[in-house]
Protein backbone atom coordinates (compact mmCIF):
# COMPACT_ATOMS: atom_id res chain seq x y z
CA UNK A 1 0.00 0.00 0.00
CA UNK A 2 1.45 3.23 -1.15
CA UNK A 3 -0.38 5.65 1.48
CA UNK A 4 -1.43 3.70 4.57
CA UNK A 5 -3.64 5.54 6.18
CA UNK A 6 -2.09 7.86 9.12
CA UNK A 7 -3.47 7.03 12.33
CA UNK A 8 -3.69 10.04 14.87
CA UNK A 9 -1.08 9.44 17.00
CA UNK A 10 1.44 8.45 14.22
CA UNK A 11 0.33 12.35 12.96
CA UNK A 12 2.33 15.68 13.34
CA UNK A 13 0.13 18.67 14.51
CA UNK A 14 -0.10 20.28 11.21
CA UNK A 15 -1.76 16.85 9.27
CA UNK A 16 -3.92 16.66 12.88
CA UNK A 17 -5.05 19.74 12.34
CA UNK A 18 -5.88 19.81 8.64
CA UNK A 19 -7.25 15.95 9.20
CA UNK A 20 -9.92 17.15 11.87
CA UNK A 21 -11.03 20.48 9.79
CA UNK A 22 -11.67 18.49 6.86
CA UNK A 23 -13.69 16.02 8.35
CA UNK A 24 -15.75 18.56 10.28
CA UNK A 25 -16.51 20.91 7.31
CA UNK A 26 -16.42 17.97 4.99
CA UNK A 27 -19.84 16.45 3.60
CA UNK A 28 -18.65 12.76 3.72
CA UNK A 29 -15.80 13.35 6.29
CA UNK A 30 -12.24 12.60 5.73
CA UNK A 31 -12.62 9.90 3.34
CA UNK A 32 -11.29 9.41 -0.37
CA UNK A 33 -8.23 10.88 -1.49
CA UNK A 34 -8.19 13.35 1.36
CA UNK A 35 -6.99 10.25 3.46
CA UNK A 36 -3.79 10.26 1.95
CA UNK A 37 -4.04 13.47 0.69
CA UNK A 38 -2.78 14.48 4.87
CA UNK A 39 0.60 13.06 4.18
CA UNK A 40 0.73 17.10 2.86
CA UNK A 41 -1.54 19.09 5.12
CA UNK A 42 -1.31 22.33 3.70
CA UNK A 43 -1.83 21.61 0.05
CA UNK A 44 -4.74 19.05 1.05
CA UNK A 45 -6.33 21.95 2.93
CA UNK A 46 -5.87 24.07 0.44
CA UNK A 47 -7.19 22.08 -2.34
CA UNK A 48 -10.06 20.74 -0.73
CA UNK A 49 -11.45 24.27 -0.16
CA UNK A 50 -11.37 24.95 -4.10
CA UNK A 51 -13.12 21.38 -4.04
CA UNK A 52 -15.55 22.93 -1.43
CA UNK A 53 -16.82 25.72 -3.65
CA UNK A 54 -16.94 23.81 -6.99
CA UNK A 55 -19.10 21.19 -5.74
CA UNK A 56 -21.62 24.08 -4.61
CA UNK A 57 -21.50 26.93 -5.45
CA UNK A 58 -20.99 26.76 -9.22
CA UNK A 59 -23.56 28.37 -12.00
CA UNK A 60 -23.75 24.81 -14.42
CA UNK A 61 -26.71 22.84 -13.70
CA UNK A 62 -26.13 20.14 -12.17
CA UNK A 63 -26.57 17.11 -14.73
CA UNK A 64 -23.78 18.96 -16.83
CA UNK A 65 -21.59 19.67 -13.37
CA UNK A 66 -21.64 15.90 -13.47
CA UNK A 67 -21.05 15.05 -16.57
CA UNK A 68 -17.82 16.97 -16.72
CA UNK A 69 -16.83 15.43 -13.83
CA UNK A 70 -17.30 12.14 -15.86
CA UNK A 71 -15.89 13.04 -18.40
CA UNK A 72 -12.68 14.07 -16.87
CA UNK A 73 -12.62 10.62 -14.31
CA UNK A 74 -12.87 8.92 -17.88
CA UNK A 75 -10.02 10.72 -19.23
CA UNK A 76 -7.60 10.08 -16.66
CA UNK A 77 -8.81 6.27 -15.98
CA UNK A 78 -9.55 7.07 -12.07
CA UNK A 79 -12.18 4.27 -11.72
CA UNK A 80 -12.74 5.51 -7.91
CA UNK A 81 -13.81 8.95 -8.91
CA UNK A 82 -16.00 7.46 -12.29
CA UNK A 83 -17.32 5.10 -9.00
CA UNK A 84 -18.06 7.39 -6.76
CA UNK A 85 -19.58 10.28 -8.95
CA UNK A 86 -21.51 8.08 -11.25
CA UNK A 87 -24.90 7.25 -8.83
CA UNK A 88 -25.20 10.77 -8.48
CA UNK A 89 -24.97 11.53 -12.23
CA UNK A 90 -28.12 9.68 -12.56
CA UNK A 91 -30.05 11.00 -9.48
CA UNK A 92 -28.69 14.35 -11.27
CA UNK A 93 -30.75 13.78 -14.10
CA UNK A 94 -28.07 11.77 -16.92
CA UNK A 95 -29.39 8.77 -18.06
CA UNK A 96 -27.90 5.23 -17.60
CA UNK A 97 -26.91 4.46 -20.95
CA UNK A 98 -24.57 7.79 -21.45
CA UNK A 99 -23.18 7.05 -18.25
CA UNK A 100 -22.52 4.01 -19.37
CA UNK A 101 -21.19 4.95 -22.66
CA UNK A 102 -18.73 7.72 -20.95
CA UNK A 103 -17.26 5.00 -18.86
CA UNK A 104 -16.54 3.12 -22.37
CA UNK A 105 -14.75 6.39 -23.56
CA UNK A 106 -17.57 6.68 -25.87
CA UNK A 107 -19.52 9.91 -27.09
CA UNK A 108 -23.35 9.39 -25.50
CA UNK A 109 -26.17 8.88 -28.01
CA UNK A 110 -28.98 10.98 -27.67
CA UNK A 111 -27.98 13.76 -26.03
CA UNK A 112 -29.61 17.23 -25.23
CA UNK A 113 -28.38 20.63 -26.71
CA UNK A 114 -26.75 21.24 -23.00
CA UNK A 115 -25.21 17.96 -22.92
CA UNK A 116 -23.23 17.81 -25.73
CA UNK A 117 -21.47 21.15 -26.16
CA UNK A 118 -20.74 20.17 -22.35
CA UNK A 119 -19.02 17.47 -23.72
CA UNK A 120 -17.62 18.96 -26.25
CA UNK A 121 -16.21 21.41 -24.37
CA UNK A 122 -14.24 18.90 -21.58
CA UNK A 123 -13.10 16.24 -24.39
CA UNK A 124 -11.41 18.93 -26.09
CA UNK A 125 -9.99 20.62 -23.11
CA UNK A 126 -8.92 17.23 -22.03
CA UNK A 127 -7.50 15.88 -24.88
CA UNK A 128 -5.66 19.30 -26.48
CA UNK A 129 -5.90 21.60 -23.15
CA UNK A 130 -7.64 24.31 -25.54
CA UNK A 131 -11.66 24.87 -26.16
CA UNK A 132 -12.05 25.62 -29.94
CA UNK A 133 -14.07 29.11 -30.68
CA UNK A 134 -17.05 27.80 -32.05
CA UNK A 135 -17.09 25.42 -28.79
CA UNK A 136 -16.36 28.01 -26.78
CA UNK A 137 -18.96 30.20 -27.95
CA UNK A 138 -21.89 27.79 -27.75
CA UNK A 139 -21.38 26.97 -24.62
CA UNK A 140 -21.04 30.76 -23.08
CA UNK A 141 -23.73 32.11 -24.99
CA UNK A 142 -25.89 29.58 -23.79
CA UNK A 143 -25.07 30.17 -20.57
CA UNK A 144 -21.90 32.37 -19.92
CA UNK A 145 -18.59 33.59 -19.86
CA UNK A 146 -18.64 33.26 -15.78
CA UNK A 147 -19.69 28.80 -16.71
CA UNK A 148 -17.21 28.36 -18.72
CA UNK A 149 -14.40 29.34 -16.25
CA UNK A 150 -16.43 27.00 -13.79
CA UNK A 151 -16.34 24.36 -16.34
CA UNK A 152 -12.63 24.85 -17.02
CA UNK A 153 -11.72 25.04 -13.32
CA UNK A 154 -13.68 21.63 -12.37
CA UNK A 155 -12.33 19.29 -14.94
CA UNK A 156 -8.85 20.73 -13.90
CA UNK A 157 -9.50 20.33 -10.37
CA UNK A 158 -10.77 16.31 -10.78
CA UNK A 159 -7.96 15.61 -13.16
CA UNK A 160 -5.75 16.97 -10.13
CA UNK A 161 -7.73 14.83 -7.87
CA UNK A 162 -7.96 11.63 -9.88
CA UNK A 163 -3.80 11.79 -10.35
CA UNK A 164 -3.64 11.76 -6.22
CA UNK A 165 -6.22 9.00 -6.06
CA UNK A 166 -4.39 7.19 -9.06
CA UNK A 167 -0.87 7.88 -7.37
CA UNK A 168 -1.87 6.89 -3.91
CA UNK A 169 -4.15 3.93 -4.99
CA UNK A 170 -6.57 5.05 -2.79
CA UNK A 171 -8.63 1.78 -2.53
CA UNK A 172 -11.89 0.96 -4.40
CA UNK A 173 -15.03 0.47 -2.32
CA UNK A 174 -15.31 -3.11 -1.41
CA UNK A 175 -17.04 -5.19 -3.22
CA UNK A 176 -17.83 -2.87 -6.17
CA UNK A 177 -17.15 -3.42 -9.87
CA UNK A 178 -14.76 -1.03 -11.42
CA UNK A 179 -16.77 1.13 -13.85
CA UNK A 180 -14.34 1.89 -16.36
CA UNK A 181 -14.02 -0.52 -19.19
CA UNK A 182 -11.65 -0.64 -20.55
CA UNK A 183 -9.70 0.02 -17.29
CA UNK A 184 -6.88 2.89 -19.51
CA UNK A 185 -7.71 4.64 -22.84
CA UNK A 186 -4.42 5.70 -23.30
CA UNK B 1 -14.19 38.35 -30.40
CA UNK B 2 -12.28 38.78 -26.58
CA UNK B 3 -13.63 35.73 -24.72
CA UNK B 4 -12.30 37.28 -21.29
CA UNK B 5 -12.19 41.55 -21.73
CA UNK B 6 -10.28 42.26 -18.33
CA UNK B 7 -12.72 43.42 -15.47
CA UNK B 8 -12.76 47.33 -14.97
CA UNK B 9 -12.89 48.22 -11.45
CA UNK B 10 -16.15 50.68 -11.73
CA UNK B 11 -17.73 47.34 -13.54
CA UNK B 12 -16.81 45.00 -10.35
CA UNK B 13 -19.12 44.29 -8.29
CA UNK B 14 -18.11 43.57 -4.39
CA UNK B 15 -16.75 40.16 -4.15
CA UNK B 16 -15.01 40.95 -7.26
CA UNK B 17 -13.79 43.88 -6.14
CA UNK B 18 -12.61 42.49 -2.57
CA UNK B 19 -10.47 39.48 -3.94
CA UNK B 20 -9.30 41.35 -6.89
CA UNK B 21 -7.65 43.69 -4.00
CA UNK B 22 -6.82 40.98 -1.86
CA UNK B 23 -4.71 39.00 -4.30
CA UNK B 24 -3.12 42.30 -5.63
CA UNK B 25 -1.82 42.82 -2.40
CA UNK B 26 -0.97 39.17 -1.62
CA UNK B 27 0.54 38.20 -4.41
CA UNK B 28 3.79 39.07 -5.85
CA UNK B 29 3.37 39.55 -9.67
CA UNK B 30 0.03 41.40 -8.28
CA UNK B 31 -3.23 40.96 -10.21
CA UNK B 32 -2.05 39.47 -13.50
CA UNK B 33 -1.81 36.83 -16.14
CA UNK B 34 -4.67 34.29 -15.57
CA UNK B 35 -5.92 35.80 -12.37
CA UNK B 36 -7.28 38.58 -14.41
CA UNK B 37 -9.75 36.59 -16.34
CA UNK B 38 -10.71 34.37 -13.00
CA UNK B 39 -11.65 37.47 -11.46
CA UNK B 40 -14.61 36.83 -13.68
CA UNK B 41 -15.55 33.95 -10.93
CA UNK B 42 -13.91 35.52 -7.49
CA UNK B 43 -14.85 32.57 -5.42
CA UNK B 44 -12.57 30.53 -7.44
CA UNK B 45 -9.72 32.94 -8.47
CA UNK B 46 -9.57 33.42 -4.40
CA UNK B 47 -9.17 29.57 -3.57
CA UNK B 48 -7.09 28.75 -6.81
CA UNK B 49 -4.88 31.44 -5.85
CA UNK B 50 -3.90 30.40 -2.13
CA UNK B 51 -3.11 27.04 -3.68
CA UNK B 52 -0.92 28.20 -6.33
CA UNK B 53 0.79 30.26 -3.76
CA UNK B 54 1.46 27.75 -1.31
CA UNK B 55 2.46 25.10 -4.26
CA UNK B 56 5.27 27.53 -5.95
CA UNK B 57 6.84 29.12 -2.51
CA UNK B 58 6.21 26.31 0.34
CA UNK B 59 5.98 23.17 -0.63
CA UNK B 60 9.19 20.35 0.31
CA UNK B 61 10.42 20.18 -3.47
CA UNK B 62 13.22 21.68 -4.42
CA UNK B 63 12.13 24.88 -6.75
CA UNK B 64 14.69 23.82 -9.33
CA UNK B 65 12.38 21.04 -9.50
CA UNK B 66 9.81 22.20 -9.64
CA UNK B 67 10.02 24.92 -12.17
CA UNK B 68 11.18 21.99 -14.26
CA UNK B 69 7.30 20.21 -13.18
CA UNK B 70 6.12 23.37 -14.57
CA UNK B 71 7.33 23.73 -17.77
CA UNK B 72 6.96 19.94 -18.31
CA UNK B 73 3.45 20.39 -17.77
CA UNK B 74 2.43 23.71 -19.68
CA UNK B 75 4.19 21.41 -22.63
CA UNK B 76 2.02 19.11 -22.06
CA UNK B 77 -1.12 21.17 -21.88
CA UNK B 78 0.07 23.56 -24.96
CA UNK B 79 0.03 26.51 -22.96
CA UNK B 80 2.55 29.00 -24.37
CA UNK B 81 1.69 31.80 -21.77
CA UNK B 82 2.76 29.72 -18.77
CA UNK B 83 6.02 28.00 -20.59
CA UNK B 84 6.74 31.25 -21.49
CA UNK B 85 6.43 33.11 -18.14
CA UNK B 86 8.27 29.90 -16.55
CA UNK B 87 11.67 30.00 -18.35
CA UNK B 88 12.91 32.52 -16.57
CA UNK B 89 12.99 31.14 -12.82
CA UNK B 90 13.65 27.57 -14.79
CA UNK B 91 17.26 29.22 -15.74
CA UNK B 92 17.06 31.49 -12.56
CA UNK B 93 17.27 28.01 -10.05
CA UNK B 94 19.93 26.00 -12.91
CA UNK B 95 17.41 24.09 -15.48
CA UNK B 96 19.41 25.02 -18.43
CA UNK B 97 18.88 25.91 -21.56
CA UNK B 98 19.84 22.77 -23.40
CA UNK B 99 17.05 21.34 -21.25
CA UNK B 100 14.58 24.09 -21.71
CA UNK B 101 14.73 24.00 -25.35
CA UNK B 102 14.35 20.25 -25.48
CA UNK B 103 11.21 20.18 -22.94
CA UNK B 104 9.61 22.70 -25.07
CA UNK B 105 10.54 20.41 -28.03
CA UNK B 106 8.74 17.51 -26.18
CA UNK B 107 11.88 15.28 -25.87
CA UNK B 108 13.41 13.86 -23.40
CA UNK B 109 16.61 16.40 -22.36
CA UNK B 110 20.12 14.57 -22.94
CA UNK B 111 21.67 16.29 -19.99
CA UNK B 112 19.71 15.95 -16.79
CA UNK B 113 20.98 15.11 -13.46
CA UNK B 114 19.32 12.41 -11.26
CA UNK B 115 17.17 14.48 -9.64
CA UNK B 116 15.69 15.62 -12.93
CA UNK B 117 15.71 12.65 -15.00
CA UNK B 118 13.18 11.85 -12.09
CA UNK B 119 11.34 14.27 -12.47
CA UNK B 120 11.00 14.19 -16.00
CA UNK B 121 10.28 10.35 -15.84
CA UNK B 122 7.35 11.03 -13.28
CA UNK B 123 5.60 14.20 -14.76
CA UNK B 124 6.08 12.70 -18.39
CA UNK B 125 4.23 9.68 -17.03
CA UNK B 126 1.84 11.13 -15.00
CA UNK B 127 0.19 13.36 -17.79
CA UNK B 128 0.96 10.67 -20.24
CA UNK B 129 -1.02 8.11 -18.44
CA UNK B 130 -2.92 9.67 -15.11
CA UNK B 131 -0.75 7.62 -13.11
CA UNK B 132 2.80 6.00 -12.25
CA UNK B 133 4.12 2.81 -12.53
CA UNK B 134 5.65 0.87 -8.89
CA UNK B 135 9.24 1.58 -10.18
CA UNK B 136 8.71 4.91 -10.58
CA UNK B 137 6.68 5.36 -7.37
CA UNK B 138 9.64 3.32 -5.98
CA UNK B 139 11.90 5.90 -6.99
CA UNK B 140 10.48 8.77 -6.07
CA UNK B 141 9.71 7.89 -3.15
CA UNK B 142 13.12 7.13 -2.01
CA UNK B 143 14.46 10.03 -2.91
CA UNK B 144 11.26 12.66 -2.13
CA UNK B 145 9.25 10.75 0.73
CA UNK B 146 5.57 10.08 0.27
CA UNK B 147 4.30 13.88 1.36
CA UNK B 148 6.61 15.22 -1.37
CA UNK B 149 5.16 13.14 -3.85
CA UNK B 150 1.92 14.90 -3.30
CA UNK B 151 3.02 18.14 -3.34
CA UNK B 152 4.75 16.85 -7.08
CA UNK B 153 1.20 15.52 -8.12
CA UNK B 154 -0.50 18.84 -7.04
CA UNK B 155 2.21 20.58 -9.06
CA UNK B 156 1.36 19.09 -11.84
CA UNK B 157 -2.47 19.36 -11.27
CA UNK B 158 -2.25 22.96 -10.42
CA UNK B 159 -0.53 23.64 -13.30
CA UNK B 160 -2.31 21.83 -16.18
CA UNK B 161 -5.30 23.63 -14.25
CA UNK B 162 -4.21 27.08 -14.69
CA UNK B 163 -2.82 26.19 -17.98
CA UNK B 164 -6.28 25.38 -18.90
CA UNK B 165 -7.74 28.76 -17.75
CA UNK B 166 -4.53 30.42 -19.66
CA UNK B 167 -5.73 28.68 -22.49
CA UNK B 168 -9.49 28.76 -21.94
CA UNK B 169 -9.31 32.50 -21.38
CA UNK B 170 -6.69 33.22 -24.42
CA UNK B 171 -4.56 35.45 -21.80
CA UNK B 172 -1.84 36.73 -24.16
CA UNK B 173 1.76 36.14 -24.20
CA UNK B 174 3.76 39.49 -23.15
CA UNK B 175 4.08 41.96 -25.87
CA UNK B 176 7.09 41.42 -28.06
CA UNK B 177 7.35 37.42 -26.85
CA UNK B 178 8.45 34.60 -28.99
CA UNK B 179 5.87 31.37 -28.58
CA UNK B 180 8.21 28.83 -27.22
CA UNK B 181 6.48 26.10 -29.16
CA UNK B 182 3.84 26.04 -31.77
CA UNK B 183 0.22 25.17 -30.49
CA UNK B 184 -1.62 23.05 -34.15
CA UNK B 185 -5.08 24.81 -34.95
CA UNK B 186 -7.32 23.40 -32.54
Amino acid sequence: MRYPPLKREEMTEAQRRVADAIDQRRVGGLSGPYIPFVYSPEVADRAQMLAEYLRFNLHVPEPLRFLSVLVTARHQSADVEFYVHMKNAVVAGLTEAKVKALSQGRRPEGMTDDEEMVYDFCTELHSTGHVKDTTFWRVANRFSREVCLELTVTCGYMALLAMVLNVTETPFPEGAQKPLDPPTLR
Amino acid sequence: MTRYPPLRREDMYFEQRRVADAVAERRKGGLAGPFLPLAYVPGILDRLQQLGEHLRFDTGLPRKLLEMAILITARHTQAQVEFYVHCRPAREFGVTDETIAALAEKRRPDKLDEDEALVYDFCTELHGRGRVSDELFARAEKRFGKAVILDLVATCGYYAMLAMVLNVTETPLPAGAVPPFPVPAH
